[in-house]
């Protein structure tokens, strides 16, 4: 028993400590929010100055990390939210471009699932297997010919040259074709001797068996997608299309304090969406096979 | 729980619904903020047109000659009888002045006198004997006086050096003849002696002794005989003693002659030595008193010269004097006075400046290269003499074109020269010079035009879309000013028919700056 107790004990305290050490970036980032701009430059401008040396002078010599700001302000957000439209633009290119990619995704992932699901060719399997290739392959593989599809059908530069290659990906096709694939025959031979058609067995019966899945399936991708920064960065040339994910990794020392404040604005969308669906995203996880049970 | 899962996503759905009507919100409301807070800029279009340039400049008109009143010498001014401004005619008398010459006359005279003076010292002192030479031939005869003297006492002294040497020879031979002398005497002694001992050895004949007698009678006569050589080696020392101290004598008697007679010659050779020293003490002076006269009569002739040229300055001064008073040698007006009653002239500082009337008067101010070149010699330029410009009449005409002298590479000197009535030096003036009328592709307001260390420049509003609409930015063309005139300005350069230039802003605007315009706030 005691040793049970202490068992537990020690478990706890080591997942607690990691606990801490995964949620410090996250508290940083909310506390350094509050903190004014001199403040920032102070405690974090010898990170940029080692970037590039010999760019600015600071006051300190060495990086401080502080969790306690010694003046708390809401300058950054005022400054984000009221005097700079051009930061709220860049969350509604977030949002321009993630909404769509989610929404086509799951459902064009959905259609796809469907056919590998139902349907027994000769090349099924061959093309399952190039789904999973290509969903294996790294993204700094497939950067390179997305640039050049996307320059070839002239969509270079605009906001289609990113919606189609999120809109087409094969993971979300993969992850729901698993899933389908455990919905019981029965129900679907049922639904046949019942006249219903191939649509009406996909959107009456298929779909919301598989609810639990297109929810965990749009958290992921919505996740995923609201943080993309190559895609954006190689195949958008305006500033003023790309999202702020891009402009949260090319920040300067003159802008960390405005973007400590855009990030805690940033997290607010992904992290409703997960309260949201919490839920159904460990169910779809777990039912889509990666786990047992 | 399930109750629970329910309200955790109806709220969170209801959380992301608020947050993207407060985004949309946010958006406009700070777009908003942010025009507000935009310099608020006046624009045009540029266009092509005409521009009747002018160049516009200003200076101070000048006499085209002036005389200025001087004087080479320096007086003390009594009286300055004309004022500033005053017109005055050839003759008219200037300034008074004090005595009846000038200070550097005066000194040239006192310095002529003393030259002259000095002369006069010099050749008295020439002519005056010279005592020392007197008095170096006195010694010199008593030197030899001494010398003559010195021998006649060396003279005097018996003393050959063959008397000495016999002296020495006969000493020589006597003290080895007494040595001799006594050797023999000795020898004869000790023979004597011998003798003695071997008689008074032998036993005495019989009736004495009974010793040999013949033995005894040999050796009594070898007695006899030795006493008879002793006593005549006796006799041949005492006469080699003699002799050798007679010798010693006359040799002691010479050494004393040589002696004495080397004193007395060292004696002559001193009076010699005395003698020579002075003589040839005798010569040096005579020697120095030679180039004392050749610098005597060097020093004479410079004097002579310095007085000549003395009086040439005095004659130079006086020709120069301009006696009690300074008239005028030109009309015109007096423009300045640069003296006063009781204060002296400076050679190097004009008394006073005249301005001649007859000679016109002209004014100047400098233009770009690029302007001089639209006009031409004989140009008429209008005269604009501001708020009080009324009734006079005045008339510029465009005469000379020359190099600015302070940038002759870029600017040229524009010269007027103005006629009319009631024209004084040191009118301000400003010129308005009208040039040719030409079309040019590119114009612009002249408040649209500026200028920085880079050069002239205009800001051009170019328009950005975006998502929240149109944004205007504040862009730097550089421009060349190639032409203007009162209100526009012609330009080339990076600027085109059509663009919008900025010509007011609210706030100051600087290249890349956001703007917004004032018909679309």
């Amino acid at each position: 028993m005691r040793k049970r107790y202490f068992g537990r004990t020690a478990l706890f305290i080591i997942t607690a400590a990691f606990a801490l050490l995964f949620l410090t970036p996250t508290v940083l980032t909310i506390t350094n929010s509050f903190m004014t701009q001199s403040e920032i430059a102070a405690n974090y401008g010898m990170i940029f100055d080692m970037t590039r040396p010999g760019v600015g002078t600071y006051v300190a010599d060495s990086v401080n990390l502080k969790l306690m700001p010694d003046i708390i302000t809401v300058d950054q957000y005022a400054t984000v939210l009221f005097r700079s439209p051009e930061y709220i633009g860049m969350i509604w290119n977030s949002i321009i471009l993630v909404v769509p990619i989610v929404v086509f995704q799951v459902g064009i992932a959905s259609f796809a699932a469907y056919s590998f699901t139902r349907y027994r060719g000769k090349f099924k399997n061959f093309l399952f297997f190039f789904y999973i290739v290509l969903m294996l392959m790294p993204y700094q593989v497939t950067i390179v010919p997305n640039f050049l599809v996307a320059d070839w059908l002239g969509i270079l530069g605009s906001r289609w040259a990113v919606l189609f290659p999120g809109i087409f990906a094969p993971f979300s096709v993969f992850l729901l074709t698993k899933f389908m694939r455990r919905i019981p025959t029965a129900l679907i031979e049922a639904a046949k001797l019942d006249g219903a058609n191939e649509w009406q067995i996909f959107v009456k019966v298929c779909i919301p068996q598989c609810r639990s899945a297109l929810y965990s399936i749009a958290i992921l991708v919505f996740i995923d997608y609201w943080n993309m920064v190559e895609l954006p960065l190689i195949l958008l040339d305006s500033r003023d299309a790309q999202p702020m994910s891009v402009f949260l990794s090319t920040i300067n020392a003159e802008e960390a304090g405005i973007a400590f404040a855009v990030a805690v604005v940033y997290m607010i969308p992904p992290l409703l969406l997960f309260l949201h669906g919490e839920e159904a995203l460990v169910e779809g996880i777990t039912h889509s096979g990666s786990v047992k049970g | 729980m399930k109750d629970t899962v329910v309200k955790k996503r109806t709220w969170a759905i209801y959380a992301g619904i608020i947050f993207v009507i407060v985004l949309a919100l946010l958006t406009i409301l700070s777009t908003q903020i942010m025009n507000r807070s935009l310099p608020e800029v006046a624009t045009v279009f540029t266009s092509s047109g005409t521009i009747t340039a002018r160049i516009r400049g200003s200076g101070q008109v000048q006499a085209n000659e002036s005389f200025e009143v001087e004087i080479s010498q320096t007086r003390t001014v009594a009286e300055v009888p004309v004022r500033l401004y005053d017109e005055i005619d050839i003759g008219d008398v200037l300034i008074t002045l004090v005595g009846d010459g000038s200070e550097e006359l005066e000194a040239a005279k006192a310095e002529l006198h003393s030259l002259e003076v000095g002369l006069e010292v010099k050749l008295l002192e020439l002519t005056r004997p010279d005592g020392n030479l007197s008095m170096a031939n006195s010694e010199i005869q008593r030197a030899r006086s001494n010398v003559t003297e010195a021998q006649i006492a060396r003279d005097r002294i018996s003393y050959s050096v063959a008397a000495l040497n016999a002296a020495q020879t006969a000493n020589t031979q006597a003290q080895t003849a007494l040595s001799s002398a006594d050797s023999t005497a000795r020898d004869k002694q000790l023979e004597l002696d011998l003798a003695e001992i071997y008689l008074n050895s032998l036993n005495p004949p019989p009736p004495l002794g009974s010793g040999d007698p013949y033995v005894y009678a040999q050796a009594e006569a070898a007695r006899n005989e030795a006493l008879v050589a002793v006593t005549l080696a006796r006799s041949t020392l005492e006469s080699a003693t003699a002799a050798a101290a007679a010798a010693q004598t006359e040799l002691s008697t010479q050494q004393g002659n040589r002696d004495s007679w080397n004193a007395a010659n060292d004696s002559v050779r001193q009076a010699q030595q005395a003698l020579d020293d002075l003589i040839r003490g005798l010569s040096l002076t005579q020697a120095g008193a030679g180039v004392d006269t050749a610098l005597n009569n060097i020093e004479l002739r410079e004097l002579k010269q310095e007085i000549e040229d003395k009086k040439a300055a005095i004659e130079r001064l006086e020709q120069a004097d301009t006696g009690p008073v300074i008239t005028s040698l030109v009309g015109g007006i007096v423009t300045a006075i640069n003296i006063s009653p009781g204060n002296q002239t400076d050679p190097d500082t004009p008394l006073m400046v005249i301005e001649v009337v007859d000679r016109g008067y002209s004014l100047s101010f400098p233009v770009s290269a690029e302007r001089a070149n639209r006009v031409s010699i004989g140009d008429q330029a209008n005269v604009d003499r501001g708020f009080w410009g009324f009734g006079e009449e005045l008339f510029a005409t465009l005469t000379n074109i020359r190099p600015y002298p302070q940038n002759p590479v870029a600017e040229r000197l524009l010269h007027f020269t103005i006629t009319g009535d009631n024209i004084s030096s040191g009118m301000q003036l400003n010129l308005i010079l009208d040039q040719r009328t030409e079309n040019f592709s590119t114009i612009v307001p002249n408040s649209a035009i500026r200028s920085d260390t880079n050069g002239d420049f205009v800001l051009v509003v170019v328009s950005r879309t975006g998502a929240l609409g149109n944004r205007f930015i504040a862009t730097r063309a550089d421009v060349n000013i190639i032409s203007s005139d009162d209100t526009h300005t012609a330009v080339s350069g990076a600027l085109s028919s059509g663009d919008f230039v900025i010509t007011t802003s609210n706030a100051p605007i600087e290249p890349g700056m956001q703007v917004r315009l004032v018909d679309n706030p």
